[in-house]
């Protein structure tokens, strides 16, 4: 029962923090009693309970305030999170606003939202809109000023903004934006058009608009690549990763586990020898992850990898080429590690054959070849499917083996590219999992850091489920089959 | 076809085993070079020195030593012969009276870090010389040298300038040649300007430290600073502080045979050959003082030698008897000494019953080499006391001096007859079974402990494997889990197989089977990011609802039976909804309570009852006892109270008796209640005896984010679905005649359930736990992201832990390949591995068994 409540539970934090993370929010700027101005975006509300040495620090006026809000909220007091972004005017990219502090809140009509490539998200008002020949605006007065009207001047900036990333112009556009900077100040900042990714005028949106936004933001996060030590922007060289290695890791697999099985079923007499199988593939079943990891380090990539090394790639060493985590070993490893995955289903496709069906074909003066090839693989393929694909479930969301054996933070080169030989076996990759680890856990901001982490979760749990509800599908498709095919 | 394809299929059958027993025996195959002792091969002798010296270096690539006498001559020699190349004498204006021991001095020279030796020399007038003494090494091309140096092969030396050189693989030459470096002559250190007789010298933390002692009787510790004289250009020592220091030699001795300093310059040691040793702590240099006075040796045993190691921290002391001891200073637990210190001996290394005649200390780790008058070497790893190599000279000639090359890479004896050579090779010199498993006493600290502590940016650090912080930080991960996980899942899978609709019971399994593919490193996210902060801020709710839920779920079982029988009838198709509105009751009360207890239990604030230790330890007991005295009060409930009651309610109505049930359900608690809090009020008045806050193995202390706690949730959450399936497939393959008998014999499900599902799928309940359990200690991602990853030995639910596979985790991607640390990561691995072994095949045959018993039934 707890259970049950905990992972629904869990699966709809997962869900609606990571379907959330990129629905635009309104703006609001918030004037404090000591005279600080925010502009940002609330990420999330909670209650706490205020000391009362803040509380008789504070004006009396405020603090009246402050009381009759605690009389309302049983003694507590709500504050918001903020993101303020602007980390390179102000230093700082959250701040905490409590509920007694803020004397004035309103949500500027023309403060935007700016998806920058350096330095995170820029909030701001907008204010004119600037032309110069050089890369920064230095000395506001040799700018030509072309608008000071913020609707004039979103209009010039959106005509400027499609063709600006890719030309080389000698004018440099810039909005002029105020922003708000709490107590470090608030300052004219002329944002540069060419570092703006994506930016809208967060206030002004219909549902149809935030829609828009929220929509491309979710193509931007799945087809671009990660910026801000891969806090920003996309991942998909993660997802390549994923797919590329978990493919790589069915081929491997699926092969080996199907014959194994069908010795179990088919071939082997009952001994010692099937029960050692057995065993053995108990084991394989029970040994911690991160045990194959260690071993995969070891023998694949530093034994047989090395090897390979000394045979063919002679005039790189001692710069490893295949010496080191990469890509084949990774799907090696985890391959061992799902083997068990595919036999125990193929097992059970192959039992689930009927023998009747087997004597037929004896009888007919087939093989036991050709028994197995024509007859119970084609009867058992479903199964089989089913086996590969928890087995990919399974491969997808292991982390912790692939941290040893080629797992990178950041991967510039893709395993699979245009490049001959198209598929780079020896390359290190970026992995979905990973990158919640490296995200969410050793990046500089783990507040800033956390909507990706949650959208990428949001993002492997889909495809495991979607990979698990695939495998149920076939399933139940085996057993409809092997219903029919019962006489 | 046929045939090969049988081939084939047989082939990759046989493969799984070859991939598991590969996957053991690559383990192995890394693990086990750790225990071997050094590789030895012996080089030959060459000719002896002509004079004893008193100090000895060798160049890294061996080629070339000199050897400084007690009167400051100098013999350069070729180390594959043992011909002098050169002699000098160093100091013109006379000998030195005393010459200090060698230390390691790092210098930058042409933008490479190179070591020197240096020591004091001290003069008959009372001034003292610094000399370094290291070699150049230089690499010359093919035109440089001449035609003879040219027709060297690889592995040939020759002399060549002062050096020696020989040809590298490379096509290039590299000339070895020694250095030195003697400043001029200080001032005098010694007011009288009487000779000096006993010098020695340390770095320091600013320029250096000098200590002399004087022919009349003055003992001296001079902070000193080389100067160069702008004029002249020489380097020359300038003291800049000295202090007189306290020393009284006991009666019946003469001077100290041996004056020492240790590494900052701020402990002095006196030592006489009888053993006693004097400690003058000078840390403060306004009030030097003697600390204590120890006897370094046992049964009247001299002291034959004497050296420290590296970082001059740890003084190694050999005696006539053969033994070797190692000697530093660590906090003391009881005053034994004016100062908070203590001189003490961490470990022995025995011997042959021969005197110990010289010892020599590595210059990179703390590797010791002894040589005896028997004429045995043993080169010894000084912390783990693992003895590495034992050599003899030929004929067992005394050995006068001993010498390990800079890499740790060969060991020489000289003796009278012959400089002996080895080369060595000491492999993992740290790693012991008593190292990895037992407590060892590191340099510095106070008593034995189980450390691991594998890496620091310090030259002088020791690294420290002891595994046992990791596996206790395992099973503490696994228990807390299992505590949480196993109730859960056991009830989850008797509850589906016993009491819940088919239907239902079609939904809910998969469902919980689906939580098995939840990847771990989502979970361990959730539990680092989210529910860490969630929790801390609800602790007190959290420890209450340990308390109400499972009260919620007792009171509502008894409140159903009070019902009149045909509502309880007729609402019998929505008692899954009653029972799913009972757990949020329970929260609810959780929410409600939790202030309350913390205001009676934890002295109004939990965090800071945890942290500071304020208040008295009633709560913390209470928090142990309640569980123990509910079991208590049920099982006294269970053989006493029932039968009795049983006997007297046979003939009332069943209302009555369904009351009679709720009011022994209310004093039962009570009566439990009760008892705990009796027990905890006398437990808490000996809380100067026992605080559940104040020893590592109790189970409560200081509260950090990241703890035990939240890893129990979320792992117990993580093996849930796996205890969970195989219960759950145990107790369904109770045959259901067994079920049938006893529904027919007048049981209610529950007694069915109680008395015979339960008693009869035991052992696969038992084997689910199992595998939960091994399934607990290896998971890695949640416990690396839900723990601050410290290695530490506390039981304390509310602070972290390292477990091996997240150590492993951490560490293998630095580790540098065939390392010890790498080995010692992967005998980790192994012990991960065996452990997990054992556990699941001990399921797997209790699992076999309960099978065949079922199928017998």
């Amino acid at each position: 029962m707890v259970a049950l409540v905990m992972i629904v539970g869990l699966l709809g934090l997962i869900f609606y923090q990571g379907g959330a993370t990129f629905w635009p929010g309104p703006l609001v700027e918030i004037t404090t009693h000591d005279g600080r101005t925010f502009l940002g975006e609330v990420t999330r509300s909670e209650d706490y309970r205020l000391d009362a040495d803040t509380l008789n620090k504070l004006p009396p006026a405020i603090a009246a305030n402050a009381r009759a809000l605690l009389a309302a909220h049983e003694g507590q007091m709500r504050r918001r999170l903020l993101r303020t972004g602007n980390f390179d005017l102000t230093g700082s990219e959250y701040q905490w606003v409590s509920d007694y502090e803020v004397v004035r809140e309103t949500e500027p009509l023309w403060a935007v939202t700016v998806e920058r490539t350096d330095w995170g998200n820029c909030y701001g008002v907008v204010q004119g809109f600037l032309v110069t020949n050089e890369l920064r605006v230095k000395d506001p007065a040799r700018a030509e000023v072309e608008t000071n009207d913020p609707g004039t001047a979103w209009n010039r900036f959106q005509q400027v903004h499609e063709g600006v990333r890719d030309k080389l112009a000698n004018e440099h556009y810039f909005v002029r934006l105020q922003t708000r900077g709490g107590s470090k100040g608030d300052k004219v900042y002329d944002l540069p058009v060419e570092e703006v990714v994506l930016a809208y005028p967060a206030n002004q949106l219909s549902f149809g608009g935030r829609f828009k936004v929220y929509l491309t933001r979710w193509v931007e996060f799945l087809t671009d690549k990660p910026r801000m030590a891969n806090t920003e922007g996309g991942v998909l060289p993660a997802i390549w990763g994923t797919v590329a290695m978990t493919l790589l890791l069915s081929l491997l697999v699926v092969p080996f586990g199907v014959l194994a099985a069908l010795y179990l079923r088919e071939y082997a007499r009952p001994g010692p020898i099937v029960s050692a199988v057995r065993i053995a593939i108990n084991n394989l079943a029970g040994v911690p992850s991160i045990v194959f990891g260690v071993f995969g380090l070891g023998f694949f990539c530093y034994l047989l990898g090395g090897s390979v090394d000394q045979v063919f790639f002679r005039d790189r060493l001692p710069s490893p080429t295949f010496g080191t985590g990469g890509l084949l070993w990774a799907s090696m490893t985890l391959a061992l590690l799902t083997l068990p995955v595919v036999i125990v289903s193929t097992e059970e496709a192959l039992a689930a054959v009927p023998s009747s069906m087997r004597e037929g074909s004896y009888a007919c003066g087939a093989s036991k070849w050709q028994t197995i090839w024509r007859i119970v693989l084609p009867r058992a393929l479903p199964g089989i499917m089913t086996g590969m694909i928890l087995a990919m479930a399974r491969g997808a969301g292991e982390v912790a083996p692939l941290m040893l054996v080629g797992v990178l933070k950041h991967a510039p080169e893709l395993p699979i590219d245009g490049v001959f030989p198209f598929v780079h076996l020896q390359r290190s990759f970026m992995h979905l999992g990973f990158h919640i680890f490296d995200v969410g856990f050793q990046s500089r901001n783990s507040e800033a850091a956390r909507p990706m982490v949650y959208t990428t979760t949001f993002l492997l749990i889909v495809i495991i489920a979607l990979l698990n509800l695939m495998a149920v599908w076939l399933r139940s498709r085996l057993r409809r089959r092997f219903q029919v095919s019962h006489f | 076809m046929d045939r090969f394809s049988r081939l084939l299929i047989t082939i990759c059958g046989l493969g799984t085993i070859l991939a598991v027993s590969t996957v053991f025996l690559y383990l192995f195959w890394v693990v086990i070079p750790l225990f071997w002792s050094a590789h030895v091969e012996a080089d030959t002798p060459t000719a002896p020195l002509p004079r004893l010296p008193l100090h000895v270096g060798i160049d890294d690539a061996q080629m070339i030593g000199w050897a400084l006498a007690a009167d400051g001559t100098l013999e350069i020699f070729r180390l594959d012969t043992g011909a002098v190349l050169e002699k000098k004498q160093l100091f013109e204006k006379g000998a030195p009276t005393a010459q200090s021991q060698a230390i390691n001095h790092d210098e930058m020279r042409d933008g490479l870090k190179t070591s020197v030796k240096q020591i004091a020399f001290g003069f008959a007038d009372g001034r003292v010389r610094l000399g370094k003494f290291g070699f150049k090494t230089t690499f010359l091309e093919k035109g440089q040298v001449p035609p003879s140096v040219q027709e060297l092969h690889v592995g040939e030396v020759a002399p060549f300038r002062s050096g020696m050189i020989t040809p590298t693989s490379q096509g290039q030459y590299r000339l070895e040649e020694v250095e030195i470096d003697l400043p001029a002559a200080s001032k005098p250190l010694v007011s009288s300007r009487a000779a000096i007789e006993r010098i020695d010298h340390s770095k320091g933390n600013v320029g250096g430290v000098i200590c002399v002692l004087s022919a009349d009787g003055q003992l001296i510790l001079n902070t000193v600073r080389e100067q160069t004289n702008f004029a002249t250009g020489e380097i020359m020592i300038r003291p800049l502080r000295s202090v007189t220091l306290p020393y009284q030699p006991p009666k019946g001795l003469g001077k100290p045979d041996h004056v020492l300093l240790s590494g900052l310059g701020d402990q002095v040691y006196l030592i006489w050959k009888n053993g006693m040793l004097q400690r003058i702590d000078a840390r403060n240099q306004d009030k030097p003082q003697l600390a204590e006075t120890v006897s370094l040796t046992e049964n009247d045993a001299e002291v034959t030698a004497l050296r420290f190691l590296i970082g001059k921290t740890t003084l190694m002391v050999g005696d006539s008897h053969g033994q070797v001891r190692a000697w530093f200073l660590a906090e003391a637990t009881e005053a034994l000494s004016t100062d908070s210190w203590k001189f003490v001996c961490g470990h022995t290394l025995q011997g042959p019953a021969a005197p110990v005649t010289a010892l020599a200390a590595s210059d990179r780790t703390r590797l010791v080499l002894a040589g005896f008058a028997n004429g045995e070497g043993r080169l010894s790893a000084v912390t783990s006391e693992k003895l590495l190599a034992t050599v003899t000279t030929q004929g067992g000639v005394p050995v006068q001096r001993v010498l390990l090359a800079p890499r740790d890479d060969a060991i020489l004896l000289i003796s009278k007859d012959a400089i002996a050579r080895w080369n060595v090779d000491p492999r993992h010199p740290e790693i012991t079974l008593g190292a990895l498993f037992k407590k060892v006493w590191y340099e510095g600290r106070s008593q034995p402990e189980y450390v691991w502590e594998s890496s620091s940016g310090d030259d002088a650090f020791e690294p420290k494997y002891s595994l046992i912080p990791l596996i206790f930080g395992t099973l503490k991960g696994s228990f807390y889990s299992l505590l949480f996980g196993v109730p859960l899942a056991l009830l989850a899978a008797i509850y589906t197989s016993e009491f819940m609709h088919p239907r239902a019971k079609a939904l809910i399994k998969p469902t919980i089977e689906l939580m098995a593919s939840l990847p771990s490193v989502v979970l361990g996210f959730l539990a680092g990011l989210v529910f860490a902060q969630f929790v801390e801020r609800v602790v007190p709710t959290i420890l209450a609802c340990f308390a109400c839920v499972p009260f919620a779920f007792i009171a509502g079982a008894y409140l159903w039976q009070v019902l009149p029988e045909k509502i309880g009838a007729s609402l019998a198709r929505w008692r899954f909804a009653f029972i799913c509105l009972v757990l949020p009751i329970g929260l609810g009360g959780g929410w409600l309570l939790g202030p309350v207890f913390e205001r009676w239990l934890f002295n109004g604030d939990l965090r800071r009852w945890l942290d500071t230790g304020e208040g008295s330890g009633f709560g913390g007991w209470m928090f142990l006892l309640v569980p123990l005295s509910a079991i208590l009060v049920s099982l006294l409930i269970g053989t006493r109270v029932n039968p009795w009651l049983r006997r007297l309610t046979r003939d009332w109505p069943r209302s009555r008796v369904a009351l009679v049930d709720l009011a022994k359900m209310a004093g039962g608690m009570t009566l439990t209640l009760g008892l705990a809090a009796l027990g905890s009020s006398l437990l808490s008045e000996m809380q100067h005896v026992v605080d559940p806050r104040h020893s590592w193995y109790m189970y409560l202390g200081p509260y950090t984010q990241r703890n035990a706690l939240v890893v129990g949730f979320v792992m117990g959450f993580a093996i849930i679905p796996i205890i969970y399936t195989i219960s759950e497939d145990a107790l369904s393959a109770v045959p259901s005649h067994l079920r049938s008998a006893s529904l027919a014999a007048g049981a209610t499900p529950w007694q069915t359930a109680i008395r015979i599902v339960i008693p009869t799928a035991m052992s696969g309940l038992f084997s689910a736990v199992m595998i939960g359990l091994g399934r607990a200690v290896g998971e890695t991602m949640i416990v690396l992201m839900a723990t601050g990853n410290t290695p530490i030995l506390e039981m304390n639910i509310f602070n972290g832990f390292r477990t091996l596979s997240a150590n492993i985790a951490v560490e293998l991607p630095e580790a540098v390949k065939d390392s010890t640390h790498y080995r010692t990561l992967y005998l980790a691995a192994l012990t991960l591995l065996l452990a997990t072994f054992v556990l699941n095949t001990i399921a797997e045959m209790v699992r076999l068994r309960f099978r065949r018993r079922a199928f017998q039934l």
